[in-house]
């Protein structure tokens, strides 16, 4: 019953709000104020965490999570499927062949690719959200939050879950297949509590800080290879939604000149347009909005 | 040594079944089986000296045998079927019985045979087997479909009549010999349970 709550999310090592991963952000965000006490007011206000986008988001976590179960789940066709159509093309196409590496060359390669494809994957997805205009009607929806905290993450239209949903079966499913094709069944992962050591390693540095207030930052050299907390504050911005589509890696956003370095940004503002802003000010509005907004002009 | 095995039994088919059988090559063809038996003997003595070491790591052997099974089903598919009847993507349509792995003694039927009832013995034998043991891993649906799958691989034998590769009623053969590969390897990517180690799939 819990799944129709979502209440899963927060004991499921998979979600971005698992408990463990909250209190580790909560550890970090407290040491960051404890050294910036002037933020101390903004982070700690119950206007902020009460404020009427916060509440939205509290609320549609809920309902997202059933439309996900309902209707977006039963769609996306399984990572499995994809990798096993992957073998089979690449057994028809060049034959049966096994290479043959030590199975900790083959978890190390398996582990790291997997995670570079995902990650870039991401990358690409959500720059085209950004920049097919059809796309970005619904990927307003969750840039339409005004004040950031972690659930924003899960302010996201169904159409952009399917979206994600197929991404993530489709990089999972070639990466993996293209690994059982190549070495069978020694292919593995290496993982914590069942979850890819990077992206567990991401998830407890403060990946919920993502989405929050807290601005903190990385030096220079690493905001080249990894994105920041407050870069993806900066990609939040009003400005600069056209920088920093990168999921943990910085590298892509690097490499393909979208990047913004946390130094070069002093200030930043949340949301739409003011005149935008009321449509997207409720549950229905931020599921209806995105198909009804031939009138809005795009941003 | 399975793979030269297999060469010099070439080598014994084509000295007794081609024309011009002689003394001379009766002693070769009796060198040939000496040669095939010692490497047999060679192949059992590992088997034997070697057991508990190759049981000892589980994993080790686990993949050992599948991917033995795999390599296999795939080899039966293509090499042995698809590719004389014209089935394979390699063969374009081209069906030649004379590409028969053992055209000349007309017993590619009978090696078709062995190789699914050894399918039969590791995956679905009378007593304990490989299958029961991936049954007691949760892989009860998979190893189901493999069994059924050999099973009617070894019943649609019957449309291969007389080694005729050419008859169109192989492809029921084919079709069910292609189904075994790809349930080998869909037990193997469901063992690995790929689906749930990275993170949700939500945007950002």
């Amino acid at each position: 019953m819990e799944n129709f709550f979502g209440l899963e999310y927060f004991i499921d090592v998979h979600k971005r709000v698992y408990y463990i991963y909250i209190i580790s952000s909560l550890v970090l965000g407290m040491l960051y104020l404890s050294v910036n006490q002037k933020e101390k007011r903004v982070n700690l206000s119950s206007k902020l965490w009460l404020h009427q986008s916060a509440r939205l988001d509290y609320s549609y976590f809920f309902i997202s999570n059933l439309i996900k179960i309902l209707l977006i789940f039963p769609i996306v066709l399984s990572s499995k499927t994809i990798a096993l159509s992957t073998i089979m093309f690449l057994t028809d196409t060049f034959g049966y062949t096994r290479v043959n590496l030590s199975y900790e060359v083959i978890l190390v390669l398996f582990t790291s690719i997997l995670f570079i494809i995902s990650d870039f994957t991401r990358y690409f997805l959500h720059r085209l959200l950004h920049t097919v205009p059809l796309l970005w009607r619904f990927h307003k929806v969750h840039h339409s939050a005004k004040v950031l905290n972690p659930l924003t993450f899960y302010r996201v239209h169904p159409v952009e879950n399917l979206l994600f949903g197929f991404r993530y079966v489709l990089s999972m499913g070639i990466v993996s297949g293209v690994f059982i094709y190549l070495f069978g069944s020694k292919v593995d992962i290496y993982d914590v509590v069942g979850v890819n050591i990077f992206v567990f390693v991401f998830s407890i540095l403060g990946s919920n800080l993502r989405h929050s207030h807290i601005k903190l930052s990385y030096p220079k050299v690493l905001e080249t290879v990894l994105i920041s907390p407050y870069m993806h504050q900066i990609h939040h911005s009003t400005k600069f939604f056209n920088k920093n589509f990168g999921g943990t890696l910085a590298i892509w956003d690097y490499m393909f000149n979208t990047h913004k370095f946390s130094k070069q940004v002093k200030t930043v503002k949340f949301g739409l347009k003011k005149e935008q802003m009321g449509d997207y000010d409720s549950i229905i509005k931020l599921l209806v909005t995105p198909f009804r907004m031939s009138k809005i002009e795009n941003q | 040594m399975y793979k030269h095995s297999f060469k010099t039994i070439n080598a014994l088919e084509y000295a007794l079944y081609t024309d011009g059988f002689d003394d001379r090559r009766y002693e070769l063809s009796k060198i040939i089986v000496r040669n095939i038996i010692n490497r047999l003997d060679e192949i059992n003595e590992v088997y034997v000296s070697d057991n508990k070491k190759f049981l000892s790591d589980f994993k080790w052997t686990n993949d050992v045998i599948i991917n033995m099974l795999i390599d296999s089903s795939f080899k039966l598919r293509d090499w042995r079927v698809g590719d004389i009847a014209g089935y394979s993507r390699k063969s374009k349509g081209n069906a030649d019985n004379k590409k028969a792995e053992y055209f000349i003694s007309a017993n590619s039927t009978t090696a078709i045979q062995s190789i699914l009832d050894t399918h039969k013995q590791i995956m679905d034998a009378p007593t304990y087997d490989f299958g029961d043991m991936l049954i007691e891993n949760g892989l009860k649906k998979e190893v189901q479909l493999i069994r059924n799958e050999i099973n009617n691989s070894i019943e649609n034998l019957k449309y291969l009549k007389n080694e005729d590769f050419e008859n169109k009623e192989v492809k029921i053969l084919y079709v069910s010999l292609d189904k075994l590969h790809r349930s080998y390897y869909s037990s193997l990517v469901n063992a690995l349970e790929i689906n749930t180690k990275i993170l949700d799939a939500d945007g950002d």
